[in-house]
């Protein structure tokens, strides 16, 4: 598949069924691998919310073992970003100060009220109107048809963007529908990790979370496992798995059921993943994703991190310390 | 009316014998100083006397003129008289004459010589509404004149050549007609002149017969040895005839191809088929096919054109600064012309290779009624799909992007009378991209769909009056519909146009009085557009944005639905004015072009609210001034100034992706150069360019913009340079042309804001294409080229974004770095086998014979810490064969 992607790119830029000698880019995928202090995952609670309603949030940082805790920041970015913005915020939100910029705190943990304008500046409600000029452009919902409130970290010097997904309504839905939508609709829950478990032939032996050393969590040297992240089945909201719940499609404009889809990245201090990331599409039941990783070479500690991602903005993790022997 | 007769050039009696004297110093010793006669420099013309002129008579006078050292004619006198009015008319324009003077021993001396000068009576030139004819056939070996060959015009007229080779036809109507030569054992050759009313042009065609036992295919070889210098419709324009384009390498047989190595011609990114042309975005070049407006010239890839090369007479670009018969369009003009339909019998070709196959067939229905049809189909997914069972399992055809295209041509044309025509056809083309690259991360599972069908149906009129005059008159209707469906983890991306678009081009062309011709037409245009569009307004991107590529566009999205209506009916009207025995031509033009612009909706639909429409008036003029001076026969000026107007892109018009009540934009051309015969037949080209645009549609800046506003017309651009074309005519059996452009092309995307680099900004771009014909069929070609790289944003940063789990760039300075320089050279050698009657062409077309890495654009890892090119072709032969009958 590696090969595919790397001719796709080629071709992607060539048009052409031609170029079948390597002419490609194989870059290391090295983002699985922490090598120094690095946020991870930055979490809000509840998951999505109203403006005004009180949130609490918590980051990821993982670190390589006897490493210090990186100095953190936290702020509300009020700003805007204009459209020719092809990144997710207004750059401006990512420095250390500014006038749009509302602190929430220091350390890992930060709390605050979800700004009153949020759906304002960031969802389907038209920017403050000026005298004189024509009502201001709302917003586009993502594909889920959520709007998100952005959040930034500085952590070790280097920024990083949290969003929380915030309640606003609809954009363009008729009176009936905005009434069936906020009838159906559940907020979002973060998504949880059930377990993590290495496969053998026959069976799923699933480590034990948490810092401390475990006899589950013993590999081999060089040793190649197999991991599945499970999370658990959901039928109906709110829930930790990959929940149903109703959206306001811009396209056809009707209220639809829809499910999300799970993401999970993987991160160790040392070793080998297949792949960065794995996950399952929203129209795929499975409650599980696998990934392989290849242990290091040599004894030692290793800090494996799971982070379990829905696509309407909700976060969960574990963390292992695994005994490579 | 008797008019002054001309000359009969001086039977120069001159030197030393008698009865001349010559005043020469005595050199000193015994040897006798080195005595050189004078040289007439600058003859005059005497009148033929009006007093004489009843007597119709030939006259001589001989003179005896007194030449000073300086060269000057001090002293004029009467050996032999004609007559007195004879001998006033000679003694005075002999009075003018200007002489190199006589030397001896290297010094100049005064001397006295005898002059004959005659005087020839001939009626008086009647101010002719048509033009003449006259040349001869030769032995290239032998120079003698080779009998009868037949001498055809595409005006109906024709000749054969007499017992010395030579031909004559008289009373043509002007214009570009081709030439056919004929006759028994040749194959028949065709070429092209340029006749002016008035004017005689006069040519020597060369023609090599080999032995008869010499077995060689190539029987007949036609040279073009001499021919007047051809009056050009575009003050800079560069025009390639079919026959000489598919020869060219790299173009894979492709004659449309060769436009990609013409001057001013940036090199396009590999794959893409863009036409960038003196710095303008490839939207802003306008294609047409005779008249009629083509949405594009490549199939995807850029493998291949729209028109099978059998039905293309020529291809001509026009850069920059052209006449009014044509705008909507701030950039350059392509203009193809088709074939005329006038063969004898079945005519055709089948031509495969590992990209396509294509077939095409003309025949005479009936003595004026004649068809042709052709098409093409590439097979490029079928043989990747075959072979790449060799180096992997997995199906490749399904996850790469290979382009299926097909395209098809009809023509219908009847010949109404010797010189009208009526033309009848239809042009369709395909295209379609399918490619996925699936991913266990949903994230990061991509997928993409696109697709690009038209077809044009046309009706022309063409008749041509024995007074000069042409009317023609072309209609056409057509459609577009494109389709382009996306997806890039959760976001979808969805656009689809459908359009309809009906046009209709008449002019009238004749010479009004001696030297003038005037031209006045109508091109009118109206296209219909449905769109749909949903998706990230991020993508595609657009000029302008800061991104890299492969990145995921913004997760926002929107969606609209919108019907357009974009037309104009524009009258022009053009002079050709010619000065100075037509050593100078003034060809001013106006257009004048009211340009109507309706949207369905001019916000965006909530649900609730009604669609109101828009609609936009912009009424524009536009005068084109072009100007051309022939110092010398070889040594040209011109000069060309233009305004340009260009209607909104139908995409454009979206009240959630764009701006409903956008305008046109504006361009100004200038154009300044020269070109010099360094022979016959090589002619350097210089060429130096300004263009301005404004008014361009760019992403609004603001935070908060207006709704219904997403786009605004505050963009600038400015391109200027120059461009250099050194081009060999077909000199036995080499032909070939080098071109190098400096272009610096620049945009503004607020009045405020400082000059940037613009997305296809190709500073130096050079081309060298030669072809060599090296006998027994074979024929050798090579292409050299040399292009700077387009300028990309640097990323000098990035940023975890915690929601999407991926890095984000932080970019520096617009445009900052650039890709890295091309190099390529490439090689076509093709073999022709006669058999029977038919020919069966093998080639081999090799791209980059040198295997050079030749970065095609910038990609980052992941966290954007390492970044690396993707280079495009490494050395790529492509094998194939062309039999024609």
């Amino acid at each position: 598949m590696v090969a595919l992607r790397k001719i796709g790119n080629i071709l992607a830029l060539a048009a052409s069924g031609l170029l079948l000698t390597g002419c490609g880019v194989d870059f290391d995928d090295h983002l699985s691998l922490v090598e120094e202090a690095r946020v991870l995952a930055i979490r809000s609670e509840p998951a999505e919310a109203r403006p005004g309603a009180k949130i609490s949030y918590h980051a990821l940082v993982a670190q390589p073992a006897g490493a210090e805790a990186p100095a953190m920041s936290w702020a509300f970015c009020n700003e805007r970003k204009p459209l020719a913005e092809l990144g997710p915020v207004n750059l401006r939100c990512l420095e250390a100060k500014g006038e749009n910029l509302e602190p929430l705190g220091e350390g890992v943990d930060a709390e605050g009220m979800i700004p009153r304008q949020a759906c304002r500046n960031f969802g389907p409600a038209a920017p403050a109107a000026t005298p004189d000029e024509p009502p201001g452009r709302p917003v586009d919902p993502d594909a889920t048809g959520g709007y998100y409130q952005p959040v930034r970290i500085i952590a070790a010097g280097e920024p990083a963007l949290g969003q929380t997904r915030i309640v606003c309504g609809l954009a363009g839905a008729t009176a009936e529908q905005l009434g069936e939508f906020n009838r159906r609709y559940t907020a979002n829950q973060n998504p949880a990790l059930d377990r993590v478990s290495v496969l053998r032939p026959g069976e799923e032996l699933p480590l034990k979370p948490g810092l401390e050393p475990d006899p589950a969590n013993v590999v081999r040297a060089g040793q190649r496992l197999v991991l599945r992240a499970s999370w658990p089945s959901c039928e109906e909201g709110p829930c930790p798995g990959a929940e149903p719940y109703v959206a306001f499609e811009v396209s056809s404009r009707e209220v639809i059921d829809r499910r999300e889809s799970i993401r999970v990245s993987w991160y160790a201090t040392g070793g080998r993943f297949d792949q960065s990331g794995t996950g399952r599409e929203a129209d795929d039941r499975a409650t599980f994703t696998e990934n392989g990783w290849l242990a290091p070479k040599t004894p030692g500690l290793v800090r494996l991190w799971t982070v379990i991602r829905d696509d309407r903005g909700g976060v969960g993790w574990l963390d292992f310390l695994i005994r490579v022997e | 009316m008797i008019r002054s007769s001309i000359l009969l050039f001086a039977a120069l009696l001159l030197i030393v014998s008698s009865p001349l004297t010559v005043h020469a110093q005595g050199a000193e010793g015994d040897a006798a100083p080195t005595l050189v006669p004078p040289v007439l420099l600058e003859f005059v013309e005497a009148p033929y006397p009006e007093s004489e002129a009843a007597s119709e008579a030939d006259v001589a006078v001989v003179l005896q003129l007194s030449i000073a050292a300086t060269g000057e004619v001090v002293d004029v006198s009467v050996l032999e008289s004609g007559g007195e009015a004879f001998d006033e008319a000679a003694m005075e324009a002999a009075r003018g004459f200007v002489f190199e003077p006589a030397t001896s021993g290297g010094e100049p001396i005064p001397v006295r010589i005898g002059y004959r000068y005659e005087f020839v009576w001939a009626p008086l030139l009647e101010l002719k509404s048509t033009a003449d004819f006259k040349g001869v056939v030769r032995d290239r070996a032998t120079k003698a004149g080779i009998a009868g060959v037949t001498v055809a015009l595409g005006s109906g007229q024709s000749t054969v050549t007499d017992e010395g080779g030579a031909f004559e036809i008289l009373d043509l109507p002007p214009g570009l007609w081709t030439v056919e030569l004929s006759g028994d054992g040749i194959i028949p050759v065709s070429t092209e002149e340029v006749f002016e009313v008035s004017h005689v042009v006069e040519v020597t065609y060369d023609a090599s017969v080999p032995e008869e036992s010499d077995g060689d295919e190539d029987e007949v070889e036609f040279e073009i040895v001499f021919t007047i210098p051809k009056v050009k419709k575009q003050v800079v324009s560069t025009e390639i005839l079919a026959d000489q384009g598919r020869r060219v390498p790299g173009t894979q047989g492709d004659v449309l191809k060769v436009v990609e190595n013409l001057p001013g011609v940036a090199r396009a990114a590999a794959g893409s088929g863009d036409l960038v042309v003196w710095g303008a975005a490839p939207q802003d070049t306008r294609v047409y096919v005779d008249g009629i407006r083509l949405p594009r010239l490549y199939h995807d890839g850029g493998y291949r054109s729209v028109i099978h090369s059998d039905l293309v007479h020529s291809v001509e670009l026009i850069p920059g600064a052209y006449g009014p018969t044509y705008g909507r369009g701030l950039g350059g003009l392509v203009s193809v012309q088709l074939s005329r339909l006038d063969d004898e019998g079945f005519h055709g070709s089948a031509d495969l290779n590992g990209i396509d196959g294509a077939l095409s067939a003309r025949t005479r229905l009936s003595d004026d009624l004649h068809f042709a049809i052709a098409a093409r189909r590439s097979h490029l997914d079928e043989v990747v799909g075959r072979t790449s069972s060799y180096f992997t399992d997995e199906d490749v055809a399904s996850y790469v992007p290979i382009p299926r295209f097909w395209d098809g041509q009809a023509r219908l044309q009847y010949r109404l009378g010797a010189e009208t025509f009526l033309e009848v056809g239809a042009l369709a083309s395909s295209d379609a991209i399918d490619h996925a690259l699936p991913s266990s991360d949903p994230a990061l599972s991509t997928s993409k769909t696109t697709s690009l069908d038209f077809y044009r149906v046309f009706a022309r009129y063409e008749k041509r009056s024995d007074d000069g005059s042409v009317v023609s008159v072309v209609g056409s209707f057509g459609g577009d519909s494109s389709s382009r469906v996306e997806r890039f983890g959760a976001t979808p991306i969805e656009l689809g146009k459908d359009s309809r678009i009906y046009g209709l081009r008449a002019s009238w062309r004749a010479p009004v009085a001696v030297g003038l011709m005037a031209e006045i037409g109508v091109d009118a245009e109206l296209e219909t557009f449905s769109l749909y569009r949903s998706g990230s307004i991020g993508a595609p991107s657009r000029e302008g944005d800061k991104t890299v590529f492969g990145r995921p566009p913004p997760n926002q999205i929107g969606s609209d639905r919108w019907d357009t209506l974009i037309g104009s009916a524009a009258p022009y009207a053009q002079l050709d004015i010619g000065l100075f025995d037509g050593r100078l031509h003034l060809i001013p033009g106006l257009r004048l072009e009211p340009f109507l612009a309706q949207t369905s909706r001019i916000t965006p639909d909530n649900g609730t609210n009604p669609a109101i429409s828009i609609v936009r008036q912009d009424l524009v003029v536009e005068p084109r001034l072009a100007a051309r001076y022939e110092i010398t026969p070889a040594l040209g000026v011109k000069a060309a100034y233009g305004i340009y107007h260009q209607p909104p892109q139908s995409e454009d018009l979206s009240a959630v992706f764009g701006t409903p009540p956008l305008g046109v934009s504006k361009a100004q051309h200038l154009l300044l150069g020269g070109s010099y015969k360094l022979t016959d037949r090589l002619e350097l080209e210089a060429t130096g360019f300004l263009s301005t645009s404004e008014g361009l549609a760019v992403r609004s800046l603001s935070q908060s913009p207006a709704l219904a506003n997403a786009l605004v017309q505050e963009g600038t651009g400015r391109s200027y340079g120059g461009q250099l074309l050194l081009r060999q005519d077909r000199l036995g059996p080499f032909f070939g042309w080098m071109s190098y452009s400096l272009v610096r092309s620049e945009r503004k995307d607020q009045p405020d804001s400082a000059w940037r680099l613009f997305d296809y900004d190709q500073l130096h771009v050079f081309t060298a294409v030669a072809s060599f014909d090296a006998g027994a069929g074979v024929e050798i070609g090579g292409r050299f080229r040399y292009s700077t790289g387009f300028p990309r944003t640097p990323v000098i940063g990035s940023y975890y974004d915690a929601v999407n789990d991926r890095y984000q760039p932080i970019f520096g300075e617009y445009g900052a770095e650039r890709i890295p320089s091309f190099i390529s050279a490439d090689l076509r050698v093709s073999k022709r086998f006669d058999i029977d009657s038919t020919e069966l062409e093998v080639y081999l077309d090799v791209q980059n014979v040198s295997n050079h890495r030749n970065p095609e654009e910038i990609v980052y890892d992941p966290s954007f810490t390492q970044q690396d090119y993707i280079s495009g072709f490494p050395i790529l032969p492509m094998l194939g064969a062309r039999w024609s009958w």
